[in-house]
């Protein structure tokens, strides 16, 4: 198997509206940055891999449109999309492509215009007869099960609110993040509007514009190109059932994520996920969430995730960093997510994430969620 | 192609007569274990899947999760591609080149009757200049037509309901992929040539390169080619220099009755299926978008 790596990266700034760019100008800003940021051009591109939800926009093939933005003219372009995971899936697929001896250099952009559409009518587009009435919708279905969550594991909404607020603040360190709060306090996330027990409006991630690209590069070209890429160490996929009620306890288990882990933690060599891996950028589109994937990803055991965030252990300046972006909490275009997640962890091994930067990081983790218990799970090295 | 070759180790596939009354997940079980029994595997034996369906089709946001468990991906590696079921296939082609998995499964499926079968296809023209118009697939071909100077009716292919199954991997077996090769055009119609099709002469170029094809009407044995609309036969085979070839489209082509995004891997099934009787090499086609705005080529031997 050719190795490959991330040479480049590239973002638009995340917003609630981008009344500027149309979806394809985003798609082009993106991928521009990333050209730059990875020292080619246009011409060097082998192969295109967009992500987005299409229905969230209410299009139908919008690579037929868009792709022309990514500059994928008379290029090899395919559209991946798999839900909230679109991202991390498109970022998979494109690390295969790249690996398979086919491409050299592959571009991955991932894009969402939310103020274009009605997400959740997109949301609601599910199952017609069972999970349309009653899981519809990102807020209501994760009520459903952080209200399980909570009365297994005894995580208070402050404990989830203390989440909430660090994402927030770390946003504020990334030019690109869309919620940037750098005085959020947990009263103020606690004191935010309901939006289905127990989840306040500001556990919840936001609806986004934006776009978020990324270059990988085989092996020869990746060494020549930069000179400290991001390897792809591991790239793991796990789905499951398509009904929520046949998703058992699915925050406390997530056994997708849990089982997808585990065989990538495997791959790499690493025993001891908290103190093998540098820094963490995982999706988590509602504060518990974060919580839940702690446990999931094996950084605690079960029941201990609380805390992790009590005492600081994946805060900035912690044994693991977790989401130094500000992640899914301040920045949701749930195309680019993905893209962000992979993005950001490789941004981190090249050493180019500015005023959020982590130091010392030689092992990065990036995590994709969707559906109802999608994951994918990717793990990027200093190392070859 | 790079080593390992990968093979096709079973087809299967459902009938498209319309079907108002079986479910997108019953269609693609159908077609899934069709595949399986083809190939003598069970689910066990999957690595991977490679999904192709479009979520307005199905009216779903993210059209494969109704269908993960018969597809065997509840707790397994699964993809989707939003296109062709052909695509899917060099998707699923290239993750196995990667060495990632060993065998992968492409499922295709679309229940065209379900839906405004043009209408929908107005949301794929870009909103600023061209939805606007009205425009959609059946217009985009007309003028197609029109710019071709042809005079023969515009006939397109009837909606159908169904899915296709192929399964791949880098276990040795006797039909393999020698070539693939896929491209997007140009958007807006203004700017094209629709006399032509950039997009399928650069698809070909790949394939045909990878697979060493130098002359297509000597060195093809059967070519089937995603004829959505009649015209389209002839606009296609004349691009991959395939003018007169005789073994086009024996099964009958989509006129036949094949959903859109089952097309492309219907054609590969076509292939495989001659091939097995009549040892050779085989191209198959798909296209997805309007006026065939995305090309992809596949290129199997025995």
């Amino acid at each position: 198997m050719r190795r490959v790596a991330i040479i480049g990266t590239g973002q638009t700034k995340h917003t609630k509206s981008h009344n500027d760019l149309n979806q394809a100008e985003l798609v082009h800003q993106a991928t521009t940055r990333a050209l730059v940021d990875a020292k080619i051009s246009f011409r060097d591109v082998d192969a295109i891999i967009l992500s987005n939800m299409e229905l969230f926009e209410g299009r139908a093939l919008p690579e037929m449109w868009v792709g022309e933005g990514a500059g994928g003219y008379l290029k090899p372009v395919m559209k991946i999309a798999t839900g909230g995971t679109s991202g991390t899936s498109a970022c998979i697929a494109g690390c295969h492509q790249c690996a398979s001896g086919l491409f050299d250099i592959v571009l991955v952009v991932g894009w969402e215009k939310h103020s274009e559409g009605a997400t959740q009518t997109g949301m609601a587009l599910t199952d017609p007869l069972w999970d349309r009435n009653i899981a519809s919708g990102a807020v209501g279905n994760f009520a459903l099960s952080i209200s399980q969550y909570m009365a297994e594991r005894g995580v208070t909404p402050e404990q989830a609110a203390k989440v909430a607020v660090k994402a927030r603040r770390n946003a504020a360190k990334n030019p690109y993040a869309h919620l940037q709060m750098p005085d959020i306090t947990v009263d103020q996330v606690l004191s935010s509007r309901m939006l289905a027990n127990p989840v306040h409006l500001l556990d919840m991630c936001p609806q986004s514009d934006g776009a978020c690209a990324l270059v990988y590069a085989a092996e020869d070209r990746a060494e020549s190109l930069c000179a400290r890429p991001a390897w792809v160490r591991a790239t793991v996929t796990r789905h499951d059932q398509p009904y929520i009620g046949d998703l058992d306890r699915r925050l406390l288990t997530m056994r997708t994520l849990r089982d997808a882990a585990r065989e990538a933690y495997q791959q790499v060599g690493i025993t001891d996920p908290l103190r093998q891996i540098d820094v963490a950028e995982i999706y988590e589109p509602v504060s518990y969430a974060e919580l839940a994937w702690y446990e999931a990803l094996g950084l605690c055991a079960e029941g201990a995730a609380a805390r992790l965030i009590d005492d600081g252990s994946t805060e900035m300046d912690g044994v693991l960093p977790v989401n130094p972006s500000g992640g899914v909490l301040s920045t949701n275009p749930v195309g680019a997510s993905g893209v962000i997640r992979v993005a950001e962890a490789a941004m981190q091994v090249m050493d180019r994430a500015g005023a959020h930067q982590v130091e010392n990081v030689r092992t990065a983790l990036a995590t994709g969620y969707g559906v109802y218990a999608w994951s994918d799970v990717i793990i990027l090295s200093i190392d070859k | 192609m790079k080593a390992p070759p990968i093979s096709i180790l079973g087809v299967g596939r459902t009938d498209y007569e319309p079907k108002p009354g079986t479910t997108i997940p019953e269609l693609v079980y159908r077609a899934v274990q069709a595949a399986l029994t083809d190939a003598g595997l069970t689910m066990r034996n999957i690595g991977a899947r490679v999904t192709a369906s479009v979520d307005l089709w199905d009216g779903l946001t993210a059209s494969n999760v109704m269908i993960t468990e018969v597809v065997g991906a509840v707790m397994q590696p699964e993809s989707r591609v939003a296109g062709d079921g052909l695509l899917a296939a060099c998707h699923g082609a290239m993750s196995i080149l990667s060495g990632t998995y060993q065998t992968v499964l492409i499922v295709a499926h679309c229940k065209s009757t379900m839906g405004d079968r043009w209408g929908i296809t107005n949301w794929t023209f870009d909103p600023i200049y061209q939805q606007p118009l009205g425009l959609d697939d059946y217009y985009a071909a007309a003028l197609q037509v029109s710019a071709l100077r042809s005079s023969a009716p515009l006939f397109a292919c009837p909606p159908a309901d169904g899915a296709a199954a192929i399964i791949l991997s880098s276990i040795p077996a006797p039909i393999t992929i020698r070539g693939m090769g896929w491209a997007l055009d140009e958007h807006y119609l203004g700017d094209r040539d629709l006399t032509d099709s950039p997009a399928l002469r650069q698809a070909a170029r790949r394939a045909y390169n990878l697979a060493g094809i130098i002359d297509p009407k000597h060195d093809f044995t059967f070519v089937e080619l995603s004829d959505h609309f009649d015209y389209q036969r002839a606009l296609w085979a004349s691009i991959l220099g395939l003018d007169g070839f005789p073994n086009l489209n024996l099964s009958g082509g989509l006129a036949r009755g094949v959903p859109s995004f089952v097309a492309g891997l219907d054609c590969l099934i076509e292939i495989v299926l001659r091939l097995r009787e009549k040892t050779g090499i085989g191209l198959a086609h798909g296209c997805w978008g309007p006026a065939g705005q995305g090309q992809v080529v596949m290129v199997v031997g025995q």
